[in-house]
């Protein structure tokens, strides 16, 4: 070790690095050692995941001799374990799921079985990845494997960018059609006596990236499962389906619940891996009364900067592009000082043009580039060759995710690092309070509603136009015949004799995104200088907290102002803004239980699920100064009330034992809408879910009654009518129920309380936790929201009061 | 929990209230309103023989071979056309958007057959009459040479292939002959004109102006009202709309026989000012 640290000095200081590329590079353990030496209390966590050694299988015996001598023409003269198993269940016809970390040489896990079949008869597969890049990617792969062993195999990319003459020759002669959800819903199915011959011959069915297809897209994904496997029925094949999960906890049931049907799960990689080193890394505090730590920036600078000096790879994922320009910036400050010689920084993000991304991908892949920054662009598929370290700016919302940007660290024969650095965000953390959420616990559950109501009905009605419905046939797991009955009623269908057939003039493909619920998204138009470029898209339930007239919008950290919204038309128009201000919505949520499905009688609290009926008004907003966070005025907003049906879990506290904890009833409503921003939180964090997909609200827990709570100019609780007049809750006699409610934020659901209701215990349980690790006194936006507090106030802290509320809630 | 229909009428989508289905007229009584005849479960024919020459707007159509010379050099084919083998064809749908949704409920043709214009025409009064109507077109398609239309290329001939499909039958589209008027009226007539409608062509070129037509975004409507209510009122119209529609793309044919309607525009129903500039621009 000894003559490797002759330099070490240099490595913490900021003169120019002596070029260290002639040196072999140090190992990652030398790495975080030097890491650990320095700073060991920002290192909140850290595991190893042990190497693991090739596991080798011979080409299968009836595997096609031309594409054996492709595949050796290629440098490829055996198989890994998953690869021969997946070609066995396929084979088979057993649909498949194989979740096996990157670089793992999953493409060949489908290549195989695919062109095999080519090969031997005319059979066709589709395969569908969730972007054009990736798709354009695989088309590629396919052909060189083709040029290697002269297969005469036709692959063809099928999207929005194929011209119209191609079309035809895709559809009849393409052998493998390489294409996206979105086209396959708007422009195959409901076209698909075009692609007949296709369909007739379709074997196999290739869905990657299988836990992008989660949520709301998942759901829709689902129904077009549905869809082609009629469509399919209908030319006679029956492809079988074979899938690429990342690791999540449950990628067998997504896969089953995605396809439709049982699957078997390819699971144990036989790809060599190198030992992977995960850490947690948390700034260290810098004030600590208002809880402020250094950034997480200059944390992912520093980390990249030792690691680049050292000769190791590396990337680095930030969470917005501002982010990464700013990131790229320092490190090319340290690394690229002078221009005649070639970059070793580089950024990457989906706004650069597709020849700019491809010329880094090909520089990463050959080893150039020495260290490259990036968005969520990179995280996917792409082969960008093996980096020795991957530094995450931030967690990215999802363990999943997480451990798929870690993933692309990682070699065959070394071990690799991966650093997640806790931004001062509450959940990152939570994260760096809790690392064996990252790197023990299994990922979370990824989870799909196919049956949600309303976008089932919006496929059934495509799929009737596609094909007629018969009477008897099933649709997911609704009463088709009542559904189609009810689409008879609205004059889209017609029954004639057994059948259902389409007669209305519209395309309804065309009304249906994959991306939302029924009300459609908003976009956000930039019209400074006379533009019309649309700049972020932002869903249903969103938009009225957001893009009201005079709101402050946010689109990749620089404010927006809204100068017109259209509701109707769905979109909102905005203006660049130097404000010196923010703006935050006034709402009021209220909700009314319609029905309830289980419910939880405890001692001094009781839990229930069920249906409930949401009003949402959006009363005005309020105008704050950055940094001094004073209120500089208000404005008002004029939108309609949002309502709605959907499910959601609630909380109530006893009455009696309510009296008793607290001095006076607003006392009880601040801890109440306290527990509330906590619960919220940790149920966005426990079901995979965003935080705008839950929705929260503290209430009159009587039907009769009708106060909500909100928090007043004084930061403290109140109690108010749906109209914003005050509500006495604390007149003697009245009885005093507040109830702290989680809601899906979708109408009709989307399948996020059930499960929420049995982790219940476990919500309030880390809830408490959240509040009472929190490093502030009386309460901030990382645990019970923001608090405005009077010096020498002698009332109950929000903390406390929330804390007390948990503690309720928890019996 | 809530039934299904009360379940999507709480989730804010809307219901409209239909009437309950009266009971349907007899196809036989439809076929009489049309001046057809029944000639298969669910499919009526009303066909008609005009003797030649038939006059349609300032146009006289007279002449088979003076049709067919047309149809050769618009189309740009090697050989000579046999007037008895160009078949005139226009179909009413139930929309426009494409798509395996999309039915041909009425399909018109034209022919020539001695020294007269024969025009048939088939409706479906139920989606059970589309197989025979799809095996008449094609008796019709077999006995053809060159398929004349207006749009046809984009929208009728995939359209019936694709129906075809779906009832598991096949037309032999793929090896007849197709001149598609729509391009020959944007190549040497449209010079001024607002659009390259069908309309827009008979106005322009025939100098002829509908009384009472129905117009085609209405088809559609007509067909669904039949089907859902027994109301049958409007298809007379969609029919005489469709024979008005295959006349005007054999007088358009007509009209582009003359050597000079195809090489330069044809500046008869021209404004002003744009005769000059198209005048200008073509020299």
């Amino acid at each position: 070790m000894g003559g490797f640290f002759e330099g070490a000095l240099d490595l913490f200081t900021d003169r120019p690095a002596a070029d260290l590329r002639a040196r072999t590079p140090a190992s990652v353990e030398a790495l975080i050692e030097a890491l650990r030496r320095n700073h060991r209390a920002r290192i909140a966590g850290e595991i190893v995941v042990p190497a693991r050694a090739a596991r080798y299988a011979d080409f299968p015996a009836g595997l096609d001799p031309r594409l054996r001598a492709a595949l050796e023409a290629r440098g490829i003269g055996r198989l890994y374990s998953h690869q021969l198993e997946t070609w066995d269940h396929a084979r088979a016809g057993h649909d498949t799921v194989v979740v096996t970390p990157t670089a793992s040489g999953k493409t060949l896990c489908y290549n195989l079985p695919v062109i095999d079949a080519a090969l031997a008869g005319g059979a066709k597969a589709l395969y569908l990845f969730p972007t054009k890049a990736l798709s354009q990617d695989q088309a590629a792969e396919i052909l060189e494997l083709n040029a290697a062993g002269n297969l005469g195999i036709r692959a063809y990319t099928f999207d929005g960018d194929t011209p119209g003459d191609a079309r035809r020759a895709v559809r009849t002669h393409g052998d493998i059609v390489v294409s996206n959800p979105d086209m396959l819903h708007q422009a195959i199915l409901p076209h698909h006596t075009k692609w007949a011959q296709f369909f007739e011959n379709l074997r196999f069915v290739v869905i990657d990236e299988l836990h992008t297809y989660r949520g709301v897209f998942g759901s829709h994904v689902a129904n077009l499962v549905r869809r082609l496997r009629r469509i399919c029925r209908f030319y006679g094949s029956h492809p079988v389906f074979i899938a690429c999960s990342a690791t999540i906890a449950n990628p067998a049931e997504l896969a089953q619940r995605l396809l439709g049907g049982p699957v078997r799960a390819v699971t144990e990689s036989g790809a060599p891996q190198g030992a992977k080193h995960l850490v947690v890394w948390t700034p260290p505090v810098l004030n600590a009364d208002l809880g402020l730590r250094a950034s997480a920036r200059s944390q992912s600078t520093r980390i990249a900067r030792l690691a680049v000096k050292l000769g190791l790879k590396t990337i680095v994922f930030a969470n917005s592009r501002l982010e990464v320009e700013v990131l790229t910036k320092y490190l090319k400050d340290v690394f690229d000082r002078d221009p005649r010689r070639p970059a070793r920084v580089a950024a990457y993000r989906g706004g650069y043009l597709p020849t700019e991304r491809r010329d880094k991908e090909a520089k990463l892949r050959a080893g150039a580039l020495d260290c490259v920054v990036s968005t969520s662009a990179l995280e996917l598929g792409m082969d960008i060759g093996a980096l020795d370290v991957c530094v995450l700016n931030g967690y990215p919302g999802t363990v999943a995710g997480a451990l798929q940007r870690f993933g692309r660290a990682g070699r065959r024969q070394r071990s690799a690092l991966g650093v997640l650095v806790c931004s001062s965000d509450p959940l990152d953390q939570y994260l760096a309070r809790h690392p064996e959420f990252l790197l023990g616990a299994s990922p979370e559950h990824a989870r799909l509603d196919p049956d949600q109501l309303l976008i089932l009905m919006d496929h059934i009605r495509c799929a009737a136009f596609e094909l007629p419905f018969e009477e008897g046939e099933a649709f997911g797991g609704v009463d088709t015949a009542a559904a189609l009955g009810y689409l008879g009623e609205q004059g889209v269908v017609h029954r004639e004799g057994r059948r259902w057939h389409w007669i209305a003039d519209s395309y309804p493909a065309n009304a249906v995104s994959l991306r939302s619920i029924a009300e459609g998204n908003f976009t956000v138009i930039d019209i400074t200088d006379g533009r019309k470029d649309v700049i972020a898209e932002v869903d249903y339930s969103s938009a009225a907290v957001t893009l009201y007239e005079g709101a402050i919008h946010m689109v990749q950290s620089a404010p927006w102002q809204v100068e017109k919204l259209d509701w109707v038309g769905r979109k909102a128009f905005v203006r660049a803004t130097a404000a010196d201000y923010y703006t935050d919505a006034i709402d009021y949520t209220k909700l009314k239980v319609l029905d309830e499905f289980a419910r939880d009688q405890g001692a001094s609290a009781r839990a229930a699920h069920g249906e409930v009926h949401v009003v949402r008004r959006v009363a005005g907003y309020k105008k704050i100064r950055y940094y001094t966070h004073e209120n500089v005025g208000y404005g008002r907003v004029a939108l309609p009330d949002q309502e709605m049906h959907t499910t959601a879990l609630w909380w109530e506290a006893e009455p009696g034992a309510l009296e008793r904890a607290f001095a006076t009833r607003f006392d009880a409503l601040d801890g109440f809408l306290g527990a509330a921003h906590a619960v919220h939180r940790i149920a966005v964090f426990v079901s995979l879910a965003e935080p705008r997909d839950i929705g929260r609200a503290v209430g009159d827990g009587d039907p009769a009654g009708g106060w909500v709570a909100a928090p007043g100019t004084d930061g403290r609780a109140e109690a108010l009518t749906l109209d914003g007049e005050a509500f006495d809750v604390a007149a003697a006699g009245r009885p005093f129920r507040p109830t702290l409610y989680l809601y899906d934020n979708y109408p009709g659901g989307i399948g996020i309380s059930a499960p929420l209701f049995d982790l219940r215990r476990e919500v309030i349980e880390r809830s408490i936790e959240l509040v009472s690790q929190c490093a502030c006194r009386q309460g901030c936006p990382a645990c019970v929201g923001p608090v405005l507090v009077a010096e020498d106030s002698k009332r109950l802290a929000p903390k406390q009061a929330a804390l007390k509320v948990l503690a309720l809630l928890r019996a | 929990m809530l039934d299904l229909h009360a379940r999507l009428a709480t989730l804010r989508v809307k219901a409209q209230t239909r009437q309950a289905p009266s009971p349907r007229p007899t196809a036989e009584a439809l076929a009489a309103s049309l001046g057809g005849r029944v000639v298969a479960a669910d499919v009526i024919e009303v066909s008609q023989s005009l003797p030649l020459p038939v006059r349609h707007g300032r146009v006289a159509i007279a002449s088979g071979r003076a049709l067919a010379a047309a149809a050769r050099a618009v189309g740009r084919l090697p050989e000579a056309v046999a007037p008895d083998s160009l078949l005139f064809l226009d179909t009413e749908t139930t929309g426009l958007a494409g798509g395996t949704g999309t039915v041909a409920f009425a399909v018109g043709l034209a022919w020539l057959e001695s020294r007269r214009l024969r025009v048939v025409q088939w409706l479906i009064t139920g989606f059970a009459g589309e197989r025979e109507l799809l095996d008449r077109v094609r008796a019709r398609l077999a006995a053809a040479g060159l398929l004349v239309t207006f749009n046809g290329k984009s929208f009728d001939v995939p359209l019936l292939k694709a129906r075809a499909r779906l009832v598991r039958s096949e037309l032999p589209l793929d090896d007849l002959g197709h001149v598609d008027l729509l391009h020959a009226t944007r190549r040497f007539l449209n010079a001024g004109w607002p659009d390259c409608r069908l309309r827009t062509a008979e106005v322009e070129a025939l100098r002829l102006r509908r009384v009472n037509d129905l117009p085609g975004s209405e088809a559609p409507a007509a067909w669904r009202s039949w089907l859902e209510r027994g109301d049958g009122s409007l298809l007379g119209r969609v029919l005489e709309h469709n024979r008005a529609d295959l006349l005007s793309l054999a007088a358009l044919l007509a009209l582009l026989e003359r050597p000079t309607a195809r090489e330069a525009p044809l500046f008869h129903g021209l404004r002003g000012s744009r005769v000059a500039s198209a005048l200008a621009g073509s020299n």
